[in-house]
């Protein structure tokens, strides 16, 4: 629980409160009362002779570590499904831990910041204390390509000779050009941005693989309008956090990330409104996240934004209302994203520089930010972030789902 | 080896009148009883009206609508389309309204544009399967 009430007064008035909010139906506040208490990030690209299993192992025991704790002090394990067909099953055994639970997340783009909320609600119910959150797989040495399909496929979409969230992001960069008037450049600059951050930090997967404008334009089309630079990595690695109370995190480290607020919300109607091709169903995440969190946009110093492909930066810049619907793509090519920028974006290059961990990815960078140990690209005077995710292209929709998390130094 | 098979859509208790129609070469669409509204893909209940219990029909549509969005793919995710790359993919807005995903035929990739009018034109696949694209029509 928060601070002891310092009179009877604010006991009596806090009381009467909560209990009115249990009587509206609402949950128990939520703000500030989660934290993340650890990180563990194995190393992105290729890992040769690597299993999932082992990676997502590394990744919860580098977590558990950065937290302070042993192995046996997990009490839950929250995994999401990861491309490839090795899954890495039978955690708990591996690390040699007895958790209250092992469940997998499986919601697209959502799943690690679901997980995360997921956590939270296991701690709340009393059944776990920390909760690791994971991911991690080896697609890259599994040769993944995602949306592929070899053998015998029977579905609408593959009978068009639709395959892949590329295929999706290029209808939506197109109608996005069509409607606002978005350049290719402009597509370009979101990936050149990311390349860049990416370039400052030795641990990525694109590091030391500098992109210029000239390179993008060069780069091979994949699904028009996208190129390559515009698609996220195929990266063998993993990444976990910690979750924890507030209280608790604050026990384990001087610097633990809170959660401010976390919201979810899908949207189909946005298809029905055919907005589904411009715009991501940020709406009811967003405003959950934020009014939990008690913070206006201005109160957001950096964003860590689930980007796949390049249209989503500009899409998310958007639909968050950082600038007018229509302007993401002048906004990036400004400069407004980059360390510099007024709204740093994707600090370590994101998923299509760094590495993609899906959701984690984002939430990784998040953290490292949070607790300075972001090296080359730390951004002096971060304390509140923004943090996406938005659900998968479902069979034959663009996606709309989405989540929302806000993290920020302790306050 | 043998030549890569044509991956076939997957036809279902849910869209079964939308394949049926297109083997007779009609365009069909579900829509909601109650408020007109078409799904695409088939829905259970309707987002628009929520009307309760949810009340579903078919009905045949034109086949008249415009581009809504298109792709054009440089690489096979699937072997069959090897030999077609580079290839579009569409979504058109039917005149009824729903957005429907096809492909667009009859002309080169870098002729279609959004808003560009469109008609449906059949193409048989197998003895069952017939799958509707759409080509250019007149305005």
């Amino acid at each position: 629980m928060t601070h002891a009430p310092a009179t009877l007064l604010q006991a009596v008035c806090g009381g009467v409160r909560h209990t009115a909010r249990y009587l509206q139906g609402a949950a128990v506040p939520f703000k500030d009362r989660f934290a993340i208490a650890g990180l563990g990030v194995t190393a992105l690209g290729r890992l040769p002779g690597r299993t999932a299993a082992s990676v997502k192992a590394e990744a919860v025991t580098r977590a558990v570590r950065d937290a302070g704790l042993r192995l046996s002090d997990i009490d839950g394990l929250i995994g999401q499904a990861d491309f490839g067909a090795d899954t890495g099953a039978e955690l708990p055994r591996r690390l040699g831990i007895e958790p209250k639970f092992f469940w997998s997340l499986i919601a697209g783009g959502t799943s690690a910041i679901s997980a995360i909320i997921a956590a939270c609600g296991a701690i709340e119910a009393g059944i776990a204390r920390h909760v690791v959150c994971l991911c991690g797989s080896t697609s890259l040495s599994q040769s993944v390509r995602v949306g592929s399909a070899a053998g015998a496929v029977e579905n609408t979409n593959a009978a068009y000779g639709v395959f892949g969230p590329a295929a999706d992001h290029a209808l939506m960069a197109r109608r996005h050009m069509h409607a606002y008037g978005t350049t290719p450049a402009q597509l370009g600059a979101v990936a050149v941005t990311m390349r860049a951050n990416a370039n400052r930090r030795p641990e990525a997967q694109m590091y030391g693989r500098p992109l210029s404008i000239d390179d993008y334009f060069d780069a091979p089309v994949v699904v028009e309008p996208l190129r390559r630079p515009d698609c996220c990595l195929v990266t063998d690695g993993g990444a976990a956090v910690v979750v924890t109370t507030a209280g608790r995190a604050r026990e384990l480290r001087p610097d633990p990330v809170v959660i401010m607020g976390a919201g979810l919300g899908h949207q189909v109607g946005l298809s029905y409104r055919k907005r589904n091709y411009v715009s991501y169903a940020v709406g009811t995440a967003k405003e959950t996240a934020f009014r939990e969190a008690d913070i206006t946009l201005g109160d957001i110093d950096f964003a860590e934004l689930y980007e796949p492909f390049s249209i989503g930066v500009i899409v998310q810049l958007e639909d968050y209302g950082f600038c007018a619907k229509g302007e993401g793509g002048p906004f990036v090519e400004a400069g407004n994203v980059a360390l510099t920028g007024r709204l740093p974006v994707n600090t370590g290059g994101g998923q299509a520089s760094w590495g993609y961990l899906q959701g984690y990815t984002p939430l990784a960078e998040a953290v490292l930010q949070l607790t300075d140990r972001g090296g080359d690209t730390q951004l002096p005077g971060g304390r509140i972030c923004l943090v996406t995710g938005h659900g998968a292209t479902s069979d034959r929709s663009m996606n709309y789902s989405d989540a929302c998390l806000i993290l920020g130094r302790d306050r | 080896m043998s030549a890569p098979n044509r991956p076939m859509p997957r036809i279902t208790v849910d869209d079964a009148p939308f394949w049926e129609g297109a083997v007779r070469h009609e365009l069909w669409q579900q829509r909601c009883v109650d408020c007109r509204t078409y799904h695409e893909p088939p829905v259970e209940a309707c987002w628009q009206c929520h009307t309760e219990p949810p009340r579903i029909e078919w009905a045949r549509v034109s086949g008249r609508g415009i581009v809504f969005t298109f792709n054009v793919y440089h690489r096979a995710y699937h072997p069959w389309f090897a030999d077609m790359v580079p290839y579009n993919t569409a979504i058109v807005e039917l005149d009824e309204g729903p957005l429907i995903r096809t492909r667009i035929t009859g002309c080169a990739n870098d002729q279609i544009s959004i808003g560009m009018p469109v008609e449906v034109v059949f193409e048989n696949v197998s003895s069952t399967v017939t799958l509707p694209n759409f080509r250019p029509a007149p305005a």
